[in-house]
């Protein structure tokens, strides 16, 4: 478990090398996005559609539903505290070993906050519920990024890497 | 499965909580059953049930066998309750359950115990009762 806090001029870059044995994404990979208001039923929404992508992948979909769950709580809950209400997107990319969805928000960054309910809980469960975790937080943002591993299937024709 | 983008729908199942209360050996116990999906837009109403079970000297057995999912504003909603009862708190969730998931990630075996049937957790509620020094 990792969990590399990047320097803020990484944001908007999307960086899948050090995920071990994910290289490169294939053009057959899936690339799924999806914009959603930061408000309590945007977390449902998002768990139901990155736990529809999770069981269609072969990943974990609890693990998906938890980590998602509170990535998406955790913005709906904090970014946009003394603010208006703004954007939580969704960046679900996978290819045949892994599944990386990356929850990112256009809020106020991770600020210090002795009120947090239960962020500490949120956090953790991140971190046990996926395999690498990266929280990439400036003034105009934060984003988790994290990797679920894609069991592999019987049904499927293994090839070789490289 | 839905694999159609049409069935990406964002109405979850309502939470339902119901409370009913039995004689058991230690005690009267309060049963609080939850029904529905809990996460930060409903887990007040959870704690509300948990709250209005205080005062039942046998325990309450909180049965999450019907929720499909619960999120951390639910466990810490379960484990304040832990906290502030003065009674004990045993949780039901089947094998292989979200809720068991969750349990298991949070690593809070030792304060919310796990149970998969009712049995189980009024026995669990039974022994704790009896646990007084001889």
């Amino acid at each position: 478990m990792n969990i590399v806090a990047a320097p803020s001029s990484a944001a908007g870059t999307w960086e899948i090398a050090d995920t071990p044995s994910v290289t490169a994404y294939s053009p057959q990979s899936e690339h799924f996005e999806l914009e959603l208001p930061s408000e309590p039923d945007s977390v449902t929404r998002a768990r139901e559609a990155m736990g529809t992508l999770a069981r269609r992948l072969g990943a974990s979909v609890d693990d998906v539903k938890i980590a998602v769950t509170e990535a998406v709580g955790n913005s709906v809950l904090h970014a946009f505290r003394d603010r208006e209400p703004g954007t939580i997107t969704l960046d679900a990319r996978s290819d045949r070993d892994w599944l990386v969805i990356r929850v990112s928000d256009d809020g106020s960054g991770m600020v210090p906050n002795i009120d947090s309910p239960g962020l500490g809980i949120g956090i953790s469960l991140i971190t046990r519920a996926a395999f690498d975790v990266r929280f990439d937080s400036s003034k105009s943002g934060t984003s988790v990024r994290m990797a679920f591993a894609i069991p592999a299937r019987s049904d499927r024709e293994e090839v070789p890497d490289g | 499965m839905g694999e159609h983008e049409g069935e990406m729908r964002a109405t979850s199942q309502p939470l339902q909580v119901s409370a009913e209360r039995r004689d058991a050996a230690g005690g009267q116990v309060a049963i609080v059953r939850a029904e529905g999906e809990v996460d930060l837009a409903n887990a007040e109403e959870l704690s509300g049930a948990l709250r209005a079970a205080t005062g039942h000297e046998g325990g309450v057995v909180l049965d999450l066998r019907e929720v499909p999912f619960m999120d951390s504003t639910g466990l810490k909603v379960i484990l304040i309750a832990s906290r502030d009862l003065q009674a004990p708190l045993v949780v039901i969730a089947g094998a292989g359950s979200a809720v068991g998931r969750l349990l298991d990630l949070a690593g809070v075996a030792d304060r919310v115990p796990r149970f998969e049937s009712e049995d189980e957790a009024f026995d669990a509620l039974g022994s704790h009762g009896a646990e007084s020094p001889a």
